[in-house]
C-alpha cells in the first residue's frame, strides 16, 4: 500500500482488513488443520494490527459526528453494512411509509456533514465523510443525485435558492379558449357537438 | 381439447384457495411471520383501511389564484433546477416539472368556463403502474400512486400511458432537494399527495392547507373508506364526477360543479 498517503492509510485501514479475512477464508477452506490455526493467529494479528490504525476516526472533524461516541449501530458495524441498511429501511420507506427510523439517509447527513465557516460542506464533495471513502474504495454513490447533501437544518446556513433556481410560476392556462382539441380526450363533457 | 369451456374449474380453485391458507398457517410461526418490530420513533407500515382521496368544488376554485400549485411547489421543492446555459427558455418551461395544474376549460356551446386544479388522480387501477417496466411506478397500499426513484429508468411510458398528463420528467441536475422530498435528473415523479405529511400523520396536502387558507376552501382530502371523514360526507350528499370516468380507472381525486 506504498501508493497510500498515511492518512488514507489510516482512514481506510478496514477495508484492508475486511479483503484479508477474504482471502483467508478462502485459503482456509481447503487446507489442513494446523495451517489453518496459523491462519486464525494470522488473521487476528493482523485484526488487531489494523484496529490500531483505525482508532483514529475516520469521522469528519466538524460534523456533529464528531462529538458523538458510536453511530446508530456499533461502528464496525456501520461500516461493514451500512449499505444493506440504508437499503433495506430506502424500500420499507418509499413503499411501506415507514418513517423515522434510524437508519435513514438524513440521518446520516445531518450528523455527518461538516460545517465551514457557517456553511455546510456536501457530504459527497471531495474529501467529505461519504466521498472520502467510496472514492477510494472505487463504488460510486448515486445517492445525492437526488437526495439532499447537507443537513435539513442547514438552509438557512446557505441563504435561500439562488435566482437561477428559482423558474417562472408554474400556473398553465390551457387550453387556449378556442382550442378544446386535447380537452376532448381528457374531458368528453366539453366537447362541443 | 374439444370439451375446454371458456370458465376454469372453481372447485379446484377453491380446493387450491383452501389449501394455500392452511399452508399458509401451519408453516408461518417463524417461518413466514417474520415482521420487524417497530423501532422506537418509527411510524408503522401503511395499510389499506384508508385510502386516501381528494374532492375539488370547481365552482370555488378562484380565478387567476395559484395558491395550490405555489405551496405545492414550496412543499415539495418543486423549482430547484437550474436552466442550463444556451437552452431556450420555451423549451425549459415547457418541460418543467408540475405536480399540480390550473387548467381551464372553457365549454364552446355556452361559454362557461371552468377552472379546476389537475394533478395525479391516484388511480385505483393506475394505468402507469400497469405500463412500468421496472416496477418503479407502484400503488401503496393507502392508495398513493408513487414512483420508486430507485427503480425508475426514465423510460416514460408512464407519461404516455397517463390519461391526465400528470407526470413529469426531470430533464436538469437538482440542486438543494428537500430532505423529505428526494428528487433528480433522469426520473418521472408527480403529485404524492404529500405523503411526507401523510407518513408524519397529519392527514392533509399542502395544496389543501393553501387553498383554505387563501380563503376559497375548495379541496377536501381525506380517507374515502371512513364514512364519518369530511370528504366521504360531501361525496355521499352533493354529486361529484371523475374525469375520464369512462376508462374506469376509479380516481382518488373527485371534482364536483364541473
Amino acid at each position: 500500500m506504498n501508493y497510500l498517503s498515511d492518512e488514507q492509510r489510516r482512514q481506510t485501514g478496514w477495508i484492508g482488513v475486511q479483503k484479508c479475512e477474504v482471502v483467508l477464508k478462502r485459503a482456509l477452506g481447503s487446507i489442513n488443520r494446523s495451517v489453518r490455526v496459523m491462519g486464525i493467529l494470522a488473521a487476528g494479528t493482523l485484526f488487531a494490527f489494523a484496529s490500531g490504525a483505525f482508532a483514529d476516526s475516520a469521522v469528519t472533524q466538524g460534523s456533529r459526528a464528531a462529538g458523538l461516541d458510536a453511530c446508530v449501530a456499533p461502528t464496525d458495524d456501520m461500516r461493514r453494512n451500512h449499505m444493506e441498511y440504508l437499503k433495506h429501511q430506502r424500500d420499507r420507506t418509499v413503499h411501506q411509509g415507514v418513517r423515522g427510523s434510524k437508519f435513514g439517509l438524513s440521518g446520516c447527513v445531518d450528523c455527518h456533514a461538516a460545517v465551514e465557516s457557517a456553511r455546510a460542506v456536501p457530504i459527497n464533495a471531495e474529501g467529505q465523510f461519504c466521498q472520502k471513502c467510496h472514492g477510494f474504495a472505487s463504488v460510486s454513490i448515486d445517492c445525492f443525485q437526488c437526495h439532499r447533501r447537507i443537513p435539513s437544518q442547514a438552509a438557512s446556513l446557505t441563504g435561500s435558492l439562488p435566482a437561477a433556481h428559482q423558474g417562472p410560476r408554474m400556473v398553465m392556462e390551457v387550453p387556449a379558449p378556442e382550442d378544446v382539441s386535447g380537452l376532448r380526450r381528457l374531458m368528453p363533457m366539453a366537447q362541443e357537438d | 381439447m374439444s370439451d375446454t369451456t371458456e370458465q376454469p374449474d372453481m372447485d379446484r380453485r377453491k380446493f387450491l384457495g383452501t389449501t394455500a391458507v392452511v399452508a399458509g398457517v401451519t408453516l408461518a410461526p417463524g417461518v413466514v411471520l417474520h415482521s420487524i418490530a417497530a423501532a422506537e420513533g418509527e411510524s408503522g407500515p401503511v395499510t389499506d383501511e384508508v385510502r386516501w382521496g381528494m374532492l375539488i368544488d370547481t365552482s370555488k376554485c378562484a380565478d387567476g389564484c395559484s395558491a395550490c400549485v405555489d405551496a405545492c411547489d414550496k412543499e415539495n421543492g418543486i423549482s430547484v433546477h437550474a436552466m442550463p446555459e444556451g437552452a431556450s427558455p420555451e423549451t425549459w418551461n415547457a418541460q418543467r416539472p408540475q405536480w399540480i395544474r390550473a387548467v381551464k376549460l372553457r365549454d364552446r356551446q355556452t361559454g362557461k368556463t371552468t377552472r379546476l386544479p389537475l394533478m395525479c388522480q391516484h388511480c385505483e387501477f393506475p394505468p402507469c403502474v400497469d405500463v412500468c417496466p421496472t416496477g418503479a411506478s407502484f400503488k401503496r397500499a393507502d392508495g398513493v400512486v408513487l414512483v420508486d426513484r430507485h427503480t425508475c429508468i426514465g423510460c416514460r411510458y408512464c407519461m404516455m400511458a397517463c390519461p391526465y398528463k400528470a407526470r413529469s420528467f426531470i430533464h436538469e441536475n437538482a440542486y438543494n432537494q428537500l430532505a423529505a422530498v428526494p428528487r433528480g435528473k433522469g426520473c418521472v415523479e408527480s403529485c404524492t399527495f404529500c405523503v411526507q405529511r401523510l407518513d408524519r400523520g397529519e392527514g392533509t396536502t399542502a395544496c389543501t392547507e393553501a387553498c383554505k387558507q387563501a380563503g376559497h376552501g375548495a379541496i377536501v382530502f381525506g380517507d374515502l373508506k371512513d364514512p364519518e371523514s369530511e370528504i366521504s360526507k360531501q361525496l355521499k350528499s352533493y354529486p361529484s364526477r371523475q374525469i375520464r370516468a369512462d376508462l374506469e380507472l376509479n380516481t382518488g381525486v373527485r371534482y364536483s360543479n364541473v
